[in-house]
């Protein structure tokens, strides 16, 4: 058997796995082994165990991923993603599915520093929804955009998944980073677009919210300046040659947590 | 058997602190190493505070973090799919779910098996790491001993699932 073949097997036997509730973890491991050891032989699949995942492990390129995962935490616990959702509420004000269209946004922005869409998506959950269902938001809305918003997060730098495909296919992770932004704040708009069209076609799924004067506006764009700074250093640093990715993670990672601290 | 099971729950839960304790020295050793460059460019090389073995000490602190974290989090940390199994009854999914673990703890059981043969062929090889002249033999060890933690964190969730499972309660 050829091993496109063999490959397309195994992963069906993958999805197979998954569908019956087996840790996608687990999935991908068992189906990788199998796989090798079916194309090249049952030994060199075993020997695999220890130098797999010594050599993955131990790789310096991947050292960013975790400090990135750690920033969104910091962010998460310094009550940055309230402030945010505080912050472009009031930019919306009045109009009706406004809250939605906040959380989209502090979707968007949260991304900027957190690098993960299940991360973004969890973190601005905890906020965001509670508001909405208390604001008379149908369900359907309030968790669809949260959810549609956590997608950014793939997408809108510095995304963990655009550094695994830099790292896998050899590319800038800069220049990777850089060519995220627009298909990243693309993504937002029309996702606050459909929010408008969704929410005029059916305006029962949300409530107008409290007119804001410009004033009250331009006030809570202050809860944008720290992720400002942070992205700014981040994908600066990384873009103009100052650190590498694996820096640029440890200065954010130390620039949140300063932020916490001072919270506290 | 409690005993057992509660001295295994404490030796990963002090693991899974000591990873977030590695993943906080990652950051710090990046951060000396950003400032010690810093202070040496800025000054023209009259202060030199920059040091070998930042980029060792960040790749195996990772290795670390993750293989230490694996014990605690293998039965806490898994993304499921319940797609063909939504009306299964309780009991199996939890029959199923121990089924799996079983098989980290094979997965656990396997990658102890081949670092602890790691270990012997780097102590007579002698080999070390290149900066920090670490012997291979002793990274072996550390990562034997948390994968050997894995293999049997994960068997013994098993077993608790199992009886979970005849119990006819879902975990």
């Amino acid at each position: 058997m050829s091993a496109p073949i063999i490959g397309f097997i195994c992963i069906g036997l993958m999805l197979l796995l998954i569908g019956f509730r087996a840790p996608i973890a687990f999935s991908m491991a068992i189906t990788g082994f199998v796989g090798f050891a079916w194309i090249v032989a049952f030994e060199p699949a075993v020997s695999i165990l220890d130098s797999g995942p010594f050599e993955t492990l131990s790789n310096y390129s991947f050292s960013p991923i975790p400090m990135f995962i750690l920033m969104g935490v910091f962010a998460s616990k310094a009550r940055m993603s309230q402030e945010l959702f505080q912050g472009a509420r009031i930019l919306f004000g009045s109009w009706r599915g406004g809250m939605a269209l906040a959380a989209v946004t502090s979707c968007g922005i949260f991304s900027a520093i957190s690098g993960s869409s299940m991360a973004t998506a969890a973190s601005m959950s905890r906020v965001a929804l509670p508001e909405m269902e208390k604001n008379g938001y149908a369900q359907s809305l309030a968790a669809g955009s949260l959810a549609a918003g956590g997608t950014l997060g793939i997408m809108i730098p510095p995304s963990i998944a655009l550094l695994l495909y830099a790292l896998i296919t050899e590319q800038s992770v800069g220049q990777m980073f850089i060519a995220g932004v627009i298909p990243g704040l693309l993504g937002l708009v029309l996702y606050c677009v459909t929010i408008a069209i969704v929410v005029h076609l059916n305006p029962d799924l949300a409530q107008p919210g409290e007119k804001t004067t410009v004033i009250e506006k331009f006030v809570g764009l202050k809860g944008l300046v720290p992720f400002g700074g942070v992205f700014g250093l981040i994908i600066g640093g990384i873009y103009t040659g100052l650190f590498t990715p694996t820096e640029a993670a440890a200065v954010g990672a130390a620039g949140t947590l300063a932020m916490r601290l001072s919270v506290e | 058997m409690k005993t057992i099971a509660w001295l295994i729950q404490r030796i990963t839960l002090y693991m899974y602190m000591l990873s977030g304790f590695f993943l906080i020295m990652m950051m710090i050793v990046t951060l000396a190493s950003v400032a010690s460059r810093f202070v040496f460019k800025t000054t023209e090389a009259a202060i030199d505070f920059t040091f070998l073995g930042g980029i060792e000490l960040i790749k195996f602190s990772l290795l670390f973090m993750v293989l230490f974290s694996l014990p605690y989090c293998v039965s806490r940390s898994q993304v499921i799919v319940d797609l063909f199994t939504e009306k299964m009854k309780g009991s199996t999914k939890t029959l199923l779910e121990a089924f799996y673990t079983f098989g980290f703890s094979l997965l656990g059981t396997g990658m102890c098996i081949r670092f602890y043969e790691a270990i012997g062929s780097a102590r007579d090889s002698g080999e070390t790491t290149q900066d920090l002249m670490i012997p291979l033999s002793y990274i072996y060890t550390g990562t034997a001993f948390a994968t050997g933690m894995l293999a049997i964190s994960a068997l013994l969730i098993t077993v608790q699932l199992i009886r979970a499972a005849n119990r006819g309660t879902l975990a």
